[in-house]
């Protein structure tokens, strides 16, 4: 490898190591399955590097990553029947464009979440795990727990606000919006 | 309107209705700030994902045994406004409704699911071939400098190396264990311990494996298994039962040649050393897949109950209707597995035919192996009961009873009623077990390893077992009754058993032999009451006290008796005189051609 592509590589990899989360964030957002998401952002990063030289550097590298994401799926996945989106076109175009707007904050966020996810309590911290770590749908969560299907979601989704409002504190003034 | 957050946390579980999609949708696209909300909390539901599968799999309080106690966490209750609290109300109310639309959602035909599932199988198949035609293209083409190729493939190398699943994670417990000993110090080693993904050599024993998903699995030795995940594991040898229940579906057993994927169901799995591999379905339907990905298989069979599909060393599949005699062999591998007694000491009502008090919710059978193990349970207090309800259809069998296996003290008590057990074992491998018999009807069916009362200290604390038999009736219909036994070769520095009889009433009959003190146990008959018939003696360790009550042998056993009492191995308390009778002609009422030893009035 010479110099230049070294180069290449080097600023590729920074690049691609920052915009990933969000990169992943998005496409989880619109297609919700974890594992078709990680299928979909491997495809995604393949685009970025047969893209690269195409890239402004004079603009933020994330938007561009989440615009080659949005085309991936948009183009791709909403063609099969598997992939069928549950957001029309208009709505996942708005939701790229939150991500285009809100992606400066997301690194703060992230950390603020390593923080608050360390305070969740004996049974939202469980059903946290069940969710996240296993995938696992409040259906099979709620078997498991020998729980109701209902208050299993309003135990995931009471854990949510929480975290939501611990990050708020975390964050301050920067957190407003959320 | 349902708050547009409760919706949020609903499409991120994937349980949103149609209807509540498309208010989603549509809130979203209201304005900009809708859509930067729902930016920020999708974040927030991916960044949860990555940093929980990040975490040290030991620190996750999934396993109840591992739930921190720390109170100083996030409080749920006074993070949520009174505002929060009233919009979830709000979505609790139209929960019905959301429901109801979930089951008609859920109204998809079985080929509906399987063309789904192929069409998702052919999309990967798909998307993998884009990435391999990819790598060629750059590794080919004149136009693009290899250096692309290179950054490109090492890109692709590090977007593979961020961790998509934990490496190792707890799925499974070990909820089932006999004999058990595994290859490896990882695997869980008692009942109630984990598994953490990975490879697992079950040496000896027979274990069952309940993933936290439902999906039960039963593996026998010598096997090898390695869990992949939380939904599929890989026989590389040996043989396993699978029972899936409907939260389980899909739950995939792969093997070297072959995968099968689960459509709930119960089913068996065995993989040979040749490599040949069959799989037999008990109940419901599964998919046979040649070819170890279940993904990427290149035939597929449906195997419905009934049926036997294999594949043999030349990879050639044949599918076939399960024998009776193979059915039969498979009805009883669950057998195998012990039942064990489960209730607390603090219960009231310790009945053997309650089937709450065993850990398999079922009342043991005559085929099933039963094990009273834990310390003090169940108690002298309050120990398991058989009493005068446990007659006919609902007499206590089993094929064998371990009172004190490695544990207690554990108590039975018989208070009437009947039990026909094989086998029954008192204080057994260094446990101790105490059997108290007060009236009813007890049979032991099995052949020479009968009733053992104290037998096989195989480690520091010796096994003792003790009956005390104030009434009732106990008949060894075939084999023996050895009152302290230890192995044939026990390691230098092992316990030996040590087993007493203490006999005041009722009657006991041995078609076998009395056997004291095999393989250097100890065993103690104290006789103070009752009638114990033998249909032969050995006392190679131990002693008979004759205070009351009749000894009875078969045949004319004058002359061993009488060396026995001269060697002070048959006693009755001081100043009384022992008498020892052939009794030809049956006058003293127990039958002609007997000994009788009783003490002289």
């Amino acid at each position: 490898m010479d110099e230049q592509s070294e180069k290449k590589m080097e600023e590729l990899t920074v690049y691609w190591m920052k915009a990933q989360p969000a990169v992943a964030a998005f496409i989880t957002s619109v297609v919700r399955n974890f594992q078709q998401a990680d299928d979909i952002l491997q495809l995604v990063a393949v685009e970025i590097v047969k893209k690269f030289d195409q890239y402004d550097k004079s603009r933020p590298f994330i938007p561009w990553a989440i615009g080659i994401a949005k085309y991936k799926i948009l183009s791709d996945l909403s063609k099969t029947r598997a992939g069928k989106l549950i957001f029309d076109t208009e709505a996942v175009e708005e939701i790229a464009g939150g991500y285009e707007s809100e992606y400066e904050i997301f690194d703060d966020i992230r950390k603020a979440l390593d923080y608050c996810i360390q305070k969740l309590k004996n049974k939202s911290r469980q059903i946290i795990e069940m969710r996240y770590c296993y995938d696992l749908k409040p259906s099979k969560i709620a078997s498991y727990m020998g729980m109701t299907v209902n208050s299993v979601f309003v135990t995931l989704h009471r854990t949510r606000l929480a975290l939501r409002k611990c990050i708020e504190q975390q964050l301050g003034a920067k957190g407003e919006l959320l | 309107m349902i708050d547009p957050q409760v919706l949020i946390s609903a499409y991120f579980d994937r349980i949103l209705s149609k209807k509540q999609a498309a208010e989603l949708e549509k809130w979203i696209k209201e304005k900009p700030e809708n859509a930067r909300l729902f930016a920020r909390l999708s974040f927030m539901h991916r960044c949860l994902r990555d940093t929980m599968i990040k975490n040290d799999p030991d620190k996750f309080s999934f396993q109840t045994s591992r739930m921190a106690s720390d109170d100083s966490g996030i409080n749920l209750e006074t993070m949520i406004t009174d505002e929060d609290l009233k919009l979830l109300m709000d979505y609790e109310k139209e929960a019905p409704e959301y429901m109801e639309e979930l089951e008609e959602e859920d109204k998809i035909s079985p080929e509906e699911v399987e063309r789904r599932k192929l069409e998702r199988s052919l999309e990967l198949r798909r998307r993998k071939e884009e990435i391999r035609k990819y790598r060629q293209i750059q590794n080919h083409s004149l136009y693009v400098p290899v250096a692309t190729a290179v950054i490109c493939l090492l890109f692709i190398v590090i977007i593979l190396l961020i961790p998509r699943t934990p490496a190792t994670t707890y799925v499974a417990t070990l909820t089932e264990a006999t004999e058990l000993k595994w290859g490896s110090s990882e695997s869980p080693k008692k009942i109630g311990f984990d598994f953490k993904t990975g490879a697992h050599n079950l040496l000896q024993g027979i274990v069952k494996i309940t993933f936290y998903n439902g999906a039960e699995i039963f593996l026998e030795a010598p096997s090898e298994i390695n869990i992949k995940s939380l939904t599929e594991v890989h026989l590389a040898k040996g043989k396993l039962l699978c029972k899936v229940s409907k939260d389980a579906i899909g739950f995939i057993v792969s093997t070297p040649e072959a995968s099968v994927v689960d459509y709930g169901t119960n089913f068996g799995v065995e993989v040979l050393e040749t490599g040949e591999m069959e799989v037999r379905v008990f109940e419901g339907t599964v998919d046979f897949r040649k070819g170890p990905n279940p993904l990427l298989f290149e035939k597929s069979h449906k195997l419905v109950a009934g049926q036997i599909g294999q594949i043999n060393e030349k990879g050639i599949i044949t599918v076939r209707k399960i024998s009776q005699d193979e059915a039969e062999k498979d009805n009883t591998y669950l057998d195998r597995i012990p039942n064990y007694w489960a209730a607390g000491s603090n219960k009231q009502q310790n009945l053997w035919n309650d089937s709450k008090n065993w850990t398999k919710g079922i009342i043991p059978d005559s085929t099933t192996i039963v094990r009273f193990s834990k310390v003090n349970i169940p108690s002298e207090q309050s120990p398991c009961i058989i009493d005068a309800n446990h007659i006919g259809n609902k007499k206590a069998t089993a094929k064998r009873v371990n009172i004190g296996l490695k544990g207690g003290p554990i108590y039975l008590k018989m208070t009437g009623g009947e039990a026909k057990f094989e086998e029954l074992w008192i204080g057994r491998n260094d446990g101790i077990g105490i059997m108290t018999m007060e009236s009813g009807k007890l049979e032991l069916t099995g052949g020479h390893n009968s009733l053992y009362i104290g037998s096989m200290g195989i480690g520091a604390t010796a096994a003792k077992g003790t009956l005390n038999m104030n009434g009732g009736n106990i008949s060894v219909l075939q084999g023996d009754l050895v009152l302290g036994s230890s192995a044939p070769k026990t390691p230098p520095g092992s316990s030996l058993g040590t087993g007493t009889l203490n006999m005041q009433g009722g009657s006991i009959k041995i078609r076998g032999k009395l056997f004291l003190g095999e393989n250097k146990g100890h065993g103690t008959l104290n006789l103070s009451g009752g009638t114990i018939e033998a249909g032969g003696l050995t006392i190679e360790n131990g002693l008979i006290n004759i205070n009351k009550g009749n000894f009875i042998l078969e045949g004319n056993a004058e002359d061993l008796v009488n060396k026995l009492i001269k060697d002070d191995l048959i006693k009755s308390s001081a100043n009384s005189t022992l008498k020892v009778f052939y009794d030809s002609e049956g006058i003293k009422g127990f039958g002609k051609n007997k000994t009788i030893i009783y003490k002289e009035k």
